[in-house]
């Protein structure tokens, strides 16, 4: 499936297309997206944690029938962990199998090729060739540290990377970039300057109903809408220190379904709270009843028609 | 939100290869070109409904650029946008009804001039930063310095004797030096803190001008930083903004919220060498148990608590609010806003009491503080 040339993108297609991985995108996500392919440019996507940021590269990836290559970031990351490193344990092997067979010149031109490279993802973007550009990834950014982040800026300017022995290795097709951050540490405002932005935060109603739709198949009707009513109200509530995001939801909704549970009751939510709400202060602090009133009160006709989609 | 020619240049390709006609996707085209933060996305939204309460579409206002007035519509379209205005963002809007429009959000924001500091107000500014952080300064370094307080340093002692053949008449005396601090600060800006804010605003933003290790945060029921902001922007400039903002926001205070957010999403500011200075008046309209947490846990993780409050600066004043009355146990220093104001009973706050802590130390409430400030 997927798309056969990047020239076919229009944002309609590309939310329909995501639709068919599982992603329910509205029109400011797609566009965004479409942009950032149209213009070249990497994608900053922040917000709050759940909220679906590393399932666009990998949604994306799958949509375009493309390798996704993954960096997941974290402090001290070094040039072994992001570009490459030499395959040290092949090349003594290598050594010791060739010793007196060939002169060290040889030798040492040939370990020191491509053979004997262990290549990390942001080689493997430069090196990616084929009919469409990888999804180069680079999630959570903001566990790196500046220093990384500093290398990233010129890495985007230029796509390429010297390793001393070989050369200097170029691009042979731009990678899409998503870069993603929770905002633990504010990125800098190179990288912003160089990237789009979008901020995703919590989904509206009908947005989270139809993902839970499309997620957990065969779930009622019923409990779809009383789980996202749920959550939604849950997260209005001044004393919860980690809301759910949208994958909280989806467990939620999973865990409930597996359980074969039709509707909400305070004993089902109370029993099953954790799976939702991960600290236990917040556990703690929930008045399951009083929300969970609403939501009955609420359940009604209106939210129907919108939820069609 | 200041935009840069790449940013720019990125916006009009991007217009290049959308739709024109579709209004919304115009309007994300242009958001995610130019805004690149969270706070930058909010504002670009409020300028966007503000440009909309014009009674123009974007499209036309981006075409015709410039030219004409937009002072067809009334105010009811820009109070439909933003549900409640308070009695300056009315004002605001109404001085720029016959300004002219274009896309540029500088544009908008900088229609009205206000006055510029004077050049005195900017040097009265620095002198209070500069003492505010020699007399918060928390924590002795490793480092020493010479220091006619300090202890007798023989070596040094010594080996400046030698100029004068092994006669020893100078003592050198050596401390630790003080490490700078950093000063984490909140100001108010609802409604009730309406009379005090211009002058806070401008008092913060000289801080973060001219110093570094600053951080300011606005609230009101919402919490922004504005450090960024501050040390980018002429001070009128930033007043207006911040008008906006707080209009933005509706009445009412949440500190226990806005403390809490921050704790969340910038609790790494804050260690042991750092002063949260809080300017509030107390008025806290959330859960009194929410703003008792995030104080408890602002005053476990910062070095020192201090709280200013506007009203404590008149003799009568008693802490009544239940703001006020939950934060103080988690307070190190409570004092009237004037302390930034005026020397002398600038230094009479933070001079005596406030000496610096040696490493491990606990802070505890200084009474004298108290009594000061006449309760
Ligand atoms: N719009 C959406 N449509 C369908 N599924 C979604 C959507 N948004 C999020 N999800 C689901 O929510 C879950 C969490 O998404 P993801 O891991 O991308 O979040 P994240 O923002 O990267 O979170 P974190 O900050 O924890 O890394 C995934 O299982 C994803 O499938
Ligand atoms: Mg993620």
């Amino acid at each position: 499936m997927g798309m056969q040339a990047l020239e076919e993108l229009t944002i309609e297609r590309i939310i329909e297309e995501m639709a068919k991985q599982l992603y329910v995108a509205d029109r400011e996500i797609a566009t965004a997206l479409y942009l950032a392919i149209r213009l070249e440019k990497p994608l900053l996507i922040e917000g709050e944690p759940g909220c679906g940021k590393t399932e666009i590269a990998k949604v994306l990836s799958d949509m375009l029938d493309t390798e996704l290559i993954r960096l997941q970031c974290y402090e001290g990351l070094d040039v072994s962990s992001t570009i490459y490193e030499w395959n040290y344990p092949k090349q003594l092997l290598y050594i010791k199998m060739m010793e007196g067979k060939k002169n060290p010149e040889e030798m040492e031109e040939e370990i020191f090729s491509e053979k004997f490279l262990l290549k990390r993802p942001l080689l493997k973007a430069l090196l990616h060739d084929g009919p469409m550009p990888a999804v180069l990834l680079i999630d959570e950014i903001d566990r790196a540290d500046e220093e990384f982040e500093g290398f990233l800026l010129e890495f985007l300017a230029e796509f390429q990377v010297t390793i001393p022995e070989i050369g200097t290795i170029k691009a042979r097709k731009k990678p899409i970039v998503i870069i993603t951050s929770n905002r633990t540490r504010e990125i800098g405002e190179g990288l912003r300057r160089r990237c789009l932005y979008l901020y995703l935060t919590y989904p509206p109603r009908e947005k989270e109903l139809r993902i839970v739709k499309l997620k957990v198949s065969g779930i009622s009707d019923r409990l779809a809408r009383e789980v996202v009513e749920f959550v939604q109200r849950l997260r209005k509530e001044p004393d919860i220190f980690k809301k759910p995001g949208i994958s909280e939801t989806l467990d939620w909704a999973f865990a409930l379904k597996a359980l074969g549970i039709e509707e909400l009751t305070p004993e089902v939510v109370k029993e099953t709270l954790s799976v939702l709400l991960k600290s236990s202060d917040d556990i703690r602090n929930v008045n399951v009843e009083a929300i969970l009133a609403e939501v009955k009160g609420y359940g009604g006709d209106g939210g129907d028609s919108q939820a069609g989609g | 939100m200041r935009c840069s020619v790449a940013e720019t240049i990125d916006a009009a390709n991007a217009l290049k290869v959308i739709d024109l006609t579709r209004h919304e996707d115009v309007y994300t085209a242009l958001k995610v070109t130019l805004a690149k933060s969270r706070e930058a996305a909010m504002v670009f939204d409020r300028l966007m409904a503000e440009l909309a309460g014009h009674g123009r579409s974007l499209g036309e206002s981006l075409s015709r650029g410039g030219e004409g007035e937009g002072g067809d519509q009334t105010d009811k379209g820009d109070s439909e946008a933003e549900g409640s205005l308070t009695k300056k963002g009315e004002r605001s809007i109404k001085a720029s009804k016959r300004t002219k429009l274009s896309y540029s959000p500088t544009d908008v924001i900088s229609r009205k001039r206000l006055r510029p500091p004077k050049p005195s107000e900017v040097v009265e500014g620095r002198r209070v930063v500069r003492r505010l952080r020699r007399r918060l300064a928390l924590m002795e370094g490793r480092r020493y310095e010479r220091s006619k307080k300090g202890e007798l340093d023989i070596w040094k002692s010594v080996r400046s004797s030698y100029a004068t053949l092994g006669e020893m008449l100078k003592f050198i005396k050596m401390r630790r030096k003080k490490t700078r601090t950093k000063i984490v600060l909140f100001v108010d800006v609802s409604g009730s803190m309406d009379s005090y804010s211009d002058w806070l605003l401008k008092t913060m933003h000289t801080i973060c001008r001219y110093t570094h290790n600053v951080e300011c945060f606005l609230f009101s029921t919402r919490l922004f930083r504005v450090t960024e902001l501050l040390s980018k922007h002429s001070p009128d400039m930033v007043v207006e903004l911040m008008w906006r903002w707080a209009d933005m926001w509706g009445s009412g205070t949440k500190i226990g919220y806005c403390l809490d957010k921050f704790l969340r999403r910038y609790g790494e500011m804050v260690d042991k060498n750092t002063s949260v200075i809080i300017i509030s008046d107390g008025w806290d309209t959330g859960e009194p148990r929410l703003l008792r947490r995030a104080m408890s846990e602002l005053k476990e993780r910062a070095g020192r608590v201090i709280w200013l409050n506007p009203y404590a600066d008149k003799p009568s004043y008693r802490p009544l609010t239940i703001g006020m009355l939950t934060a103080l146990p988690y307070i190190d220093v409570f004092a009237g806003t004037s302390v930034l104001n005026d020397m002398s009973s600038f230094v009479k706050v933070f001079g005596r009491s406030l000496k610096p802590l040696r490493r491990g130390e606990k802070i505890g409430i200084p009474r004298r503080q108290i009594r000061h400030t006449g309760w």
